[in-house]
C-alpha cells in the first residue's frame, strides 16, 4: 500500500465517520423531544374535564334526587386532585415562558378545585339534612292527619300542616327563595296559634313537624346557592387556558423536533445523492424511501389538526352540556304544557308541575311508576297503539280523551318523542295540553260571531218587513169598511128577489122595491167600490209577496243545511243576502252587481259563504257611511262573480273611505277593528279569513286606494 | 477504493433515514380523546346503598408488609404498642373502650374508630384532617398521647430488622422511610374490606338473604332519613354533619371537651363547630361503644340518641328494634365469627 492509497483510505474513513457522526447527533436531537408526555397530558386534561362535568352532573342528579349517595362525587373529587399532581408533571420540551404560565394556570385550578370541593363538602352536609326532612315531614303529616279523627285530637293543625307540606313540596321542586316567605310565615302562624285543641303526643308531634318544615325552609336556599357554586366553579375554563398553554407548546416542540428531522433526512439524502452516482439500486431503494417519508409528514400533519380540532370540540360540546342542562331544568319548570318523560321501560323519570296540577297526582307518587298506571284516566290500550310508530317520526296527537280530576271528561293535545339514548331502546318525552278549554271557546266564538250578525239583521229585517205588512193591514181595514157598507145593499137585494120569486100579495110592488135597491146602491157608492177594492187587493197581494221575498231570503241566509259543502248558485245566495243585508246599506248605497253567466254552481259550504259575504257588505256599507257623512252623496256597492278557470272570483268593492295603510297588514288579525267600541268585536274578518281560506281552500285579499274604496276579493275553487 | 466508502456512506444514510421515519411515527395520535373518555364511566346506581366491591390491584407482598408494621410494636414510642392494639383485626377493628388508651396507660380523647373498610371513607379521623390513609397511618405512631413515636426512632429500629430491609428494597426505591412505611400499612388498610354482609347479599339480588323484619327495619331506615347521611358504600363516611340538628346534644350532655369541637378544631370555622365525619356503619354491630365520645354502649341506645338529636323524635321500642336488626345485617359473618 503506498502512501497516497494510505491518505486516500484514512481521508475516506474520516469523511464516513465524520458522515456517521453528523447522523448521529442530529439523530440524538429528535429523539430530545419526548412526545409522549404530550399525549399523556393532552389525555389528562381530557379525563379531568370528563370527570369536573361529571361532578356537575352528579351534583345535579342528587338534588334531583336520581343519585342517591355521594360515593361518586367524593370518588371523582379525588380523581381531579389525583389529576392535578400529573399536571403538575410539566414535559421537559416547555419553554421556560410557557412553563410558567403552565405553573400559574395549575396552581389556579389547584385553588378553583380546592374551592369546588368546599363547596361539595357544604353541599352534601346541608343536603343531607334538607333530604332527612324532606323523607320525614311528608311520614310525620300524613301520620298527623291520619289520627284527626281520634278523640282528642280534633282541630285543623293536621289541615293546615298537610297544606304547608304541599307548598313545601313544591317549593322545594321550582321555588325561588322568595317563594320561601309566605310558607315561613304559615309555619310561624301555626307555630303561635292555639295549639291546646290537639292531643299532647300529637301537640308534639305538630311541633316536630313544624320544626322539619323550618329546616327545608332554611336549608333549600343554601343547597341552591351551594348547588350553584358548584356549577359555576371556574374549574372547566382554567383547564381550557392549560390546554391553550399545552397545545402552544406541543406544536413548538413538534415543529423543532421535525425540523431536526427533516435536516436529517436532509443529510442524509444528500449523502445518498452523492452515492446513487455509483449505486444505482441504492438510489432506486432512496427514492422509495423520500416517498414513504412525504407520506408519513402528511399523515402527522393531518392528525395533528384532527386532533386540535377534536380537543376544541369537546370544550364546546362540555360547555354547551353544562349550560343546555341548566337551561332545560328551567325550561321544564315555566313549561305552560304537561311533560311527561319515561325511561326505556316506560316508568316515570319526568313529571312536571303542571302535569302534577292537571292530573292532580303529585310527582312523587307518579314517579317510578309505568306510564299504563300512573293514574291518568285514559284509554292507554288506544293511546300505546296510536303511539305505535313513534320510532319513525314524532307523533302529534289532536284528540287524546281523558277524564279531569273533577270527573269531567276533557281532551288534551299530545305530542310525543323518543328521547334519544345511547342503549338500544329509548325513553319516551310527552308533551301535553290540556284543550278542552280551548275547544269550547272557539265553538263558542263562532256561535256568537253568527248571532251577532243574526241580531245586526233582525232589526233591519223587521223594518223591511213591516213597511209592506202596515199597508196590507190598511188595505184589509178599507176592505173590511167597504163591506160593512155593501152589506143593506146585499140585504136589499136579496128581499127585491124574493119580492120577484113569490109574487104574493103582501109583498110591495116591485117597482117600490127597486127603487130602494137604487137607493141602497147610491148609499154604498159602488162606482167608488168597482174601481177602488181591486186595486186595494192587488196591493195587498203585492205587500205579501215582498214579505214572502225577504222571508225566504232570510231563509236561504240561514240556510238550515248550509253546514256541509254542496254545489251552491253564487248568484242566488248573493242575491239573498243582499236582500236580507239591504236594511244595512239602503240610506247611503246602491248596489250594482254584474254576476257571471258561465258561473256553474261552486262547492262550498253555504252558510258560511253566506256570512261571509254579509260581513264583507256591512262593512261596505259602514265604509261608505262613513265617507258619505263627509262628503255627502251616495256610494256604491259593486257585487260581481267571475270565472277563472278552475276558480270561482267574487269581488265586494265600496267607494268608501279605504283602508289607511298603517292598518292594512293587521285587518285579518284577531280582535283588530277599526270600528266604534260596541259596535264590532274585531272578530268579523278574522273568521272570514278563515272560513275562506282554511275550510274553503281559497284566497282572500283586498285592494284599497285612500278615500277611493276598497274592493275584497275571494277566490274559491269551483270544485272543492 | 471508493467503492467501499460510497457503501459505508450509504449504509449509513439508509439508517439515519430509516431512524428520522421511526420518529416521526405521530405518537401524539395514540392519546385519541375517545379511548380515555369511556374509561372513567362513574358507577351509576339508584340505590342509595351501596354493595361493596372489593379492593382489586393490591400487591400481595405490600400487603404482607403493611400487616406485619400494623402488628408490630415498634412502632411506638416504649415498643409496648401497636396499630393492632386498638385496632383489633378480631374484634371489629375497634378497641371496645369508649376512648382510646395511648402509650402509659394515656387516656385519649375520643373513640376509636374501625379499621375495616375505613378506605371506603372520603377523610380519615372523627373530624377528616387527614386526606387519604398514607397521611392518617402516621397520625397515631407520631401522636405522644397514642403510640408517642418519632420517624427518627421508628425508621432505625425497622433498618435493623433484615426481613424489613430485604421486603422494603424489593419493593421501594428509597427502601425503609416514613413514606414507604405509611404507604404499605395504607395498602394493607386497603386490603380490610368486608364484602360479605348478608345486606350486601340481598342489594346483589338474593331476596332471602334477610328476613321480613330486617327489610322492614331497613324501610324504617329508609323512611326516617336515616338514609340521608348513611349512605353509600360505606352506609357512610362520605360527608360531614352535625351531632345535634334537632337539638343540643352536647348541652344535654354537658362537660364538653375539645374532642367534641369536631371539624371546627381542623378548619376554625364557625359553621363546623361539633361537626363530624359521618361514621360508616358497616359492621357497626361489632364496633360498640357509640359516637366520637364512646358514650352510648348499646345500639339500641344509639340508634334512640340519633332519632332524638338527629331527627327530632322519640322513637318507640319496637321501630329501635326493628332498626337494630337492620343494622346487624351489614356485619361481615367472617367478622361475627371470630371471638
Amino acid at each position: 500500500m503506498t502512501p497516497s492509497r494510505l491518505w486516500a483510505a484514512a481521508k475516506a474513513l474520516a469523511t464516513v465517520t465524520a458522515a456517521m457522526l453528523l447522523i448521529a447527533f442530529l439523530y440524538q436531537k429528535t429523539k430530545a423531544v419526548d412526545l409522549s408526555g404530550h399525549a399523556r397530558l393532552v389525555q389528562e386534561i381530557l379525563l379531568i374535564r370528563n370527570v369536573d362535568t361529571t361532578i356537575d352532573q352528579d351534583v345535579l342528579r342528587i338534588r334531583q334526587g336520581f343519585l342517591r349517595h355521594y360515593d361518586t362525587l367524593n370518588a371523582n373529587l379525588q380523581r381531579m386532585e389525583t389529576g392535578i399532581a400529573s399536571l403538575e408533571a410539566i414535559p421537559a420540551y416547555f419553554h421556560d415562558a410557557e412553563r410558567t404560565a403552565m405553573l400559574t394556570d395549575v396552581r389556579r385550578f389547584r385553588a378553583a378545585v380546592l374551592d369546588k370541593r368546599d363547596a361539595v363538602e357544604s353541599f352534601t352536609s346541608d343536603h343531607a339534612i334538607l333530604a332527612n326532612s324532606l323523607h320525614y315531614l311528608p311520614n310525620l303529616v300524613s301520620a298527623l292527619v291520619g289520627s284527626g279523627t281520634a278523640p282528642g285530637s280534633v282541630g285543623n293543625a293536621p289541615e293546615q300542616l298537610r297544606l304547608i307540606l304541599q307548598e313545601i313540596l313544591i317549593y322545594n321542586l321550582h321555588g325561588s327563595a322568595a317563594d320561601g316567605m309566605p310558607i315561613r310565615k304559615r309555619v310561624q302562624d301555626l307555630r303561635d296559634g292555639d295549639l291546646t285543641r290537639e292531643g299532647a303526643r300529637d301537640r308534639d308531634d305538630v311541633r316536630l313537624a313544624l320544626d322539619h318544615a323550618d329546616r327545608i325552609l332554611e336549608y333549600k336556599p343554601r343547597v341552591d346557592l351551594e348547588c350553584e357554586r358548584i356549577l359555576s366553579a371556574p374549574t372547566l375554563r382554567i383547564l381550557g387556558d392549560i390546554s391553550m398553554t399545552m397545545e402552544e407548546s406541543g406544536r413548538i416542540a413538534t415543529w423543532s423536533g421535525n425540523a431536526y428531522r427533516l435536516l436529517l433526512i436532509a443529510v442524509c439524502a444528500l449523502l445518498a445523492g452523492g452515492v446513487a452516482y455509483f449505486l444505482v439500486r441504492l438510489r432506486v431503494a432512496n427514492d422509495n424511501l423520500e416517498q414513504r417519508v412525504l407520506v408519513r409528514t402528511a399523515a402527522l400533519s393531518r392528525s395533528n389538526l384532527e386532533l386540535e380540532e377534536q380537543i376544541a370540540q369537546r370544550q364546546r360540546a362540555i360547555a354547551e352540556l353544562t349550560s343546555a342542562q341548566a337551561r332545560i331544568q328551567r325550561i321544564i319548570t315555566i313549561m305552560p304544557s304537561m311533560l311527561i318523560g319515561t325511561d326505556e321501560s316506560q316508568r316515570i323519570v319526568l313529571w312536571n308541575a303542571r302535569a302534577e296540577m292537571q292530573f292532580g297526582i303529585p310527582a312523587a307518587q307518579a314517579m317510578g311508576r309505568p306510564l299504563a298506571d300512573c293514574g291518568i284516566t285514559w284509554d292507554f290500550s288506544t293511546l300505546s297503539a296510536r303511539l305505535g310508530s313513534i320510532a319513525n317520526a314524532p307523533i302529534h296527537l289532536p284528540d287524546v280523551a281523558f277524564v279531569r280530576p273533577d270527573g269531567r271528561p276533557a281532551l288534551l293535545a299530545l305530542s310525543a318523542c323518543l328521547l334519544p339514548s345511547d342503549r338500544s331502546a329509548a325513553g319516551m318525552l310527552i308533551a301535553a295540553t290540556d284543550i278542552t278549554d280551548h275547544k269550547a271557546m272557539e265553538a263558542q266564538l263562532m256561535q256568537a260571531q253568527k248571532l251577532e250578525s243574526i241580531g245586526q239583521l233582525a232589526a233591519g229585517v223587521a223594518h223591511e218587513i213591516n213597511t209592506p205588512v202596515q199597508f196590507i193591514g190598511d188595505n184589509l181595514c178599507f176592505l173590511r169598511d167597504t163591506f160593512r157598507n155593501l152589506i143593506p145593499l146585499l140585504s136589499t137585494t136579496r128581499s127585491l128577489l124574493e119580492a120577484l120569486g113569490a109574487q104574493s100579495p103582501q109583498a110591495a110592488p116591485v117597482a117600490e122595491i127597486a127603487h130602494q135597491l137604487q137607493q141602497a146602491s147610491q148609499d154604498a157608492d159602488t162606482e167608488f167600490l168597482i174601481t177602488e177594492v181591486p186595486k186595494a187587493i192587488i196591493q195587498a197581494i203585492e205587500g205579501v209577496e215582498r214579505v214572502a221575498t225577504i222571508v225566504k231570503s232570510l231563509k236561504e241566509f240561514a240556510h238550515p243545511d248550509g253546514r256541509e259543502f254542496a254545489p251552491v248558485d253564487l248568484q242566488r245566495t248573493i242575491e239573498s243576502t243582499l236582500n236580507v243585508a239591504r236594511s244595512e246599506y239602503k240610506y247611503v248605497a246602491d248596489v250594482a252587481t254584474d254576476f257571471a253567466a258561465d258561473l256553474p254552481q261552486v262547492q262550498c259550504i253555504q252558510g258560511e259563504f253566506n256570512q261571509v259575504v254579509l260581513n264583507l257588505i256591512i262593512n261596505a256599507a259602514d265604509a261608505i257611511g262613513d265617507a258619505v257623512a263627509a262628503r255627502g252623496g251616495r256610494g256604491t256597492i259593486t257585487v260581481s262573480t267571475r270565472r277563472d278557470g278552475d276558480t270561482a272570483e267574487i269581488r265586494i268593492g265600496d267607494t268608501g273611505t279605504g283602508i289607511p295603510e298603517r292598518v292594512r297588514p293587521h285587518i285579518f288579525d284577531p280582535f283588530f277593528t277599526t270600528k266604534a267600541v260596541g259596535k264590532g268585536t274585531g272578530q268579523g274578518l278574522t273568521i272570514a279569513h278563515a272560513i275562506i281560506v282554511q275550510k274553503h281552500h281559497g284566497t282572500m285579499t283586498f285592494e284599497t286606494a285612500l278615500g277611493q274604496g276598497t274592493t275584497f276579493i275571494i277566490r274559491i275553487p269551483i270544485a272543492a | 477504493m471508493l467503492k467501499p466508502v460510497a457503501l459505508g456512506l450509504a449504509i449509513a444514510s439508509a439508517c439515519g433515514v430509516s431512524a428520522a421515519i421511526d420518529g416521526f411515527a405521530p405518537r401524539l395520535a395514540r392519546a385519541t380523546p375517545t379511548e380515555s373518555v369511556n374509561q372513567l364511566q362513574p358507577v351509576r346506581d339508584g340505590q342509595a346503598i351501596v354493595p361493596i366491591e372489593p379492593a382489586r390491584g393490591l400487591d400481595p407482598r405490600t400487603v404482607d408488609l403493611g400487616r406485619r408494621l400494623f402488628h408490630d410494636q415498634r412502632l411506638s414510642g416504649d415498643r409496648s404498642l401497636s396499630c393492632a392494639s386498638c385496632h383489633m383485626l378480631d374484634r371489629g377493628g375497634v378497641d371496645h373502650r369508649r376512648t382510646a388508651v395511648g402509650i402509659g396507660g394515656a387516656i385519649g380523647g375520643i373513640n376509636t374508630p374501625t379499621v375495616y373498610n375505613c378506605a371506603l371513607n372520603f377523610r380519615q379521623f372523627w373530624d377528616g384532617r387527614a386526606a387519604t390513609l398514607e397521611e392518617q397511618a402516621a397520625g397515631p405512631i407520631l401522636n405522644p398521647i397514642e403510640m408517642g413515636a418519632t420517624w427518627a426512632v421508628v425508621i432505625p429500629r425497622l433498618e435493623a430488622d433484615p426481613v424489613y430491609v430485604a421486603a422494603f428494597t424489593a419493593l421501594y426505591e428509597h427502601g425503609i422511610g416514613p413514606a414507604s412505611v405509611t404507604d404499605a400499612l395504607a395498602v394493607f388498610e386497603r386490603s380490610l374490606s368486608t364484602p360479605g354482609s348478608r345486606f350486601d347479599r340481598f342489594l346483589r339480588g338474593e331476596e332471602d338473604a334477610i328476613t321480613a323484619e330486617e327489610k322492614a327495619g331497613h324501610a324504617l331506615f329508609v323512611s326516617l332519613g336515616c338514609i340521608s347521611c348513611h349512605q353509600g358504600m360505606n352506609v357512610g363516611g362520605n360527608l360531614y354533619q352535625r351531632f345535634g340538628i334537632m337539638g343540643d346534644y352536647f348541652a344535654d350532655r354537658g362537660n364538653v371537651t375539645p374532642a367534641d369541637q369536631g371539624r371546627y378544631n381542623v378548619t376554625h370555622r364557625e359553621a363546623d363547630r361539633f361537626t363530624f365525619k359521618v361514621p360508616g356503619l358497616r359492621n357497626v354491630a361489632l364496633t360498640a361503644p357509640y359516637f366520637h365520645d364512646g358514650s352510648v354502649k348499646t345500639l339500641h341506645k344509639a340508634v334512640m340518641v340519633m332519632a332524638r338529636y338527629q331527627l327530632g323524635a322519640e322513637l318507640s321500642a319496637h321501630d329501635i328494634e326493628l332498626v337494630v336488626r337492620f343494622l346487624h345485617t351489614l356485619s361481615d359473618p367472617a367478622l361475627e365469627q371470630d371471638p
